[in-house]
């Protein structure tokens, strides 16, 4: 059912655990990945604190850059897995990807629930749930109850 | 082998997720709990309906019991071993209530169902089920033509 698969990355628990889901899935049915982290913007504030725009870009970029490389090393030989890393906001940039790439299913973490705000990605669950057409799952950082 | 809980109202998107649950089922061998939940109807301002026509709940009632018979249906035709489960109840409460009882590997529901289209802002069934659920939620949209366009709900009663 679902051959064409978006994972989005944050390096969080439970973005890990949608990473291992995807990888069930696309093991079970063939289907090839593609890994999204989404470096976030610099703030427009950052030169008021006295650090240079330039160094806090290099630095968010390198944070994806990472993130999302040791992801792409969690997937299993067997599995296909592409990378892209866009710069912006997290929900538009995937939706953005979602709408270029014609994936079939779009998987992320979520936050769980009455959990602190851990990774960039829990407000983008409702920003997807809202705006993407294609199948979304959702993943817990525990499978407990 | 685990079990794929569905949420179905017999909706156009709950067929959807229905289809996709049971491809998902067949290829990882999982078997299907179809969960449905019914509930009295409220008129506008929460007017009990039901209190001033008691067949309204057995209207109710039997519809999730179609429903299910109709999903048990599909599954049988899809070759994978299903079981089918009616609450009392509203539906996302219910149907996270299930998943904690049966502890099902993955909950597949409708983007959106008979509800109003602004649902999906306030209170949907599927954005409670993705904030509550403990487990891997799957979110299938609406395709085709939209519910409107399907034969109502009250017609299939009368």
């Amino acid at each position: 059912v679902f051959l064409n698969i978006l994972v989005a990355i944050d390096g969080s628990a439970s973005s890990q655990r949608a990473l291992e889901q995807a990888v069930d899935l696309a093991r079970a049915m063939n289907s090839k990945l593609t890994l999204i982290t989404v470096a976030p913007p610099v703030s427009h504030y950052v030169p008021l604190s006295g650090a240079s725009s330039e160094t806090m870009r290099r630095d968010l970029d390198r944070w994806a850059s990472d993130v999302l490389d040791q992801a792409v090393a969690a997937v299993p030989d067997d599995v296909i897995a592409h990378k892209v890393q866009p710069t912006g906001a997290a929900g538009p940039e995937i939706l953005r990807e979602l709408e270029r790439g014609r994936y079939d299913l779009v998987v992320l973490g979520s936050r769980g629930r009455g959990r602190a705000q851990e990774g960039l990605l829990g407000s983008v669950n409702g920003y997807l749930h809202f705006h993407a057409h294609v199948p979304l799952l959702s993943v817990p950082d525990e499978a407990a109850p | 082998m685990s079990t794929i809980l569905v949420g179905t109202d017999g909706s156009t998107t709950a067929q959807a997720a229905t289809r996709v649950a049971l491809d998902l089922a067949r290829a990882s061998g999982d078997d299907v709990l179809f969960v449905t939940a019914w509930r009295e109807l409220q008129g506008d301002f929460g007017l009990p309906l039901a209190k001033l026509d008691p067949d309204l709940v057995t209207v109710e009632r039997e519809w999730a019991q179609r429903t299910l018979a109709a999903a048990a249906a599909e599954a049988e035709a899809a070759d994978v071993p299903a079981a089918t489960l009616s609450r009392h109840g509203k539906p996302a409460e219910q149907l996270c209530k299930v998943a904690r009882e049966r502890q099902p590997r993955l909950i597949v529901v409708g983007s959106r169902g008979w509800g109003p289209v602004d649902g999906v802002l306030f209170g949907s069934v599927s954005g409670d089920v993705l904030r509550h659920a403990r487990c891997p939620v799957l979110v299938v949209p609406a395709t085709g033509e939209p519910d409107e366009a399907a034969e109502p709900k009250v017609a299939a009663v009368a």
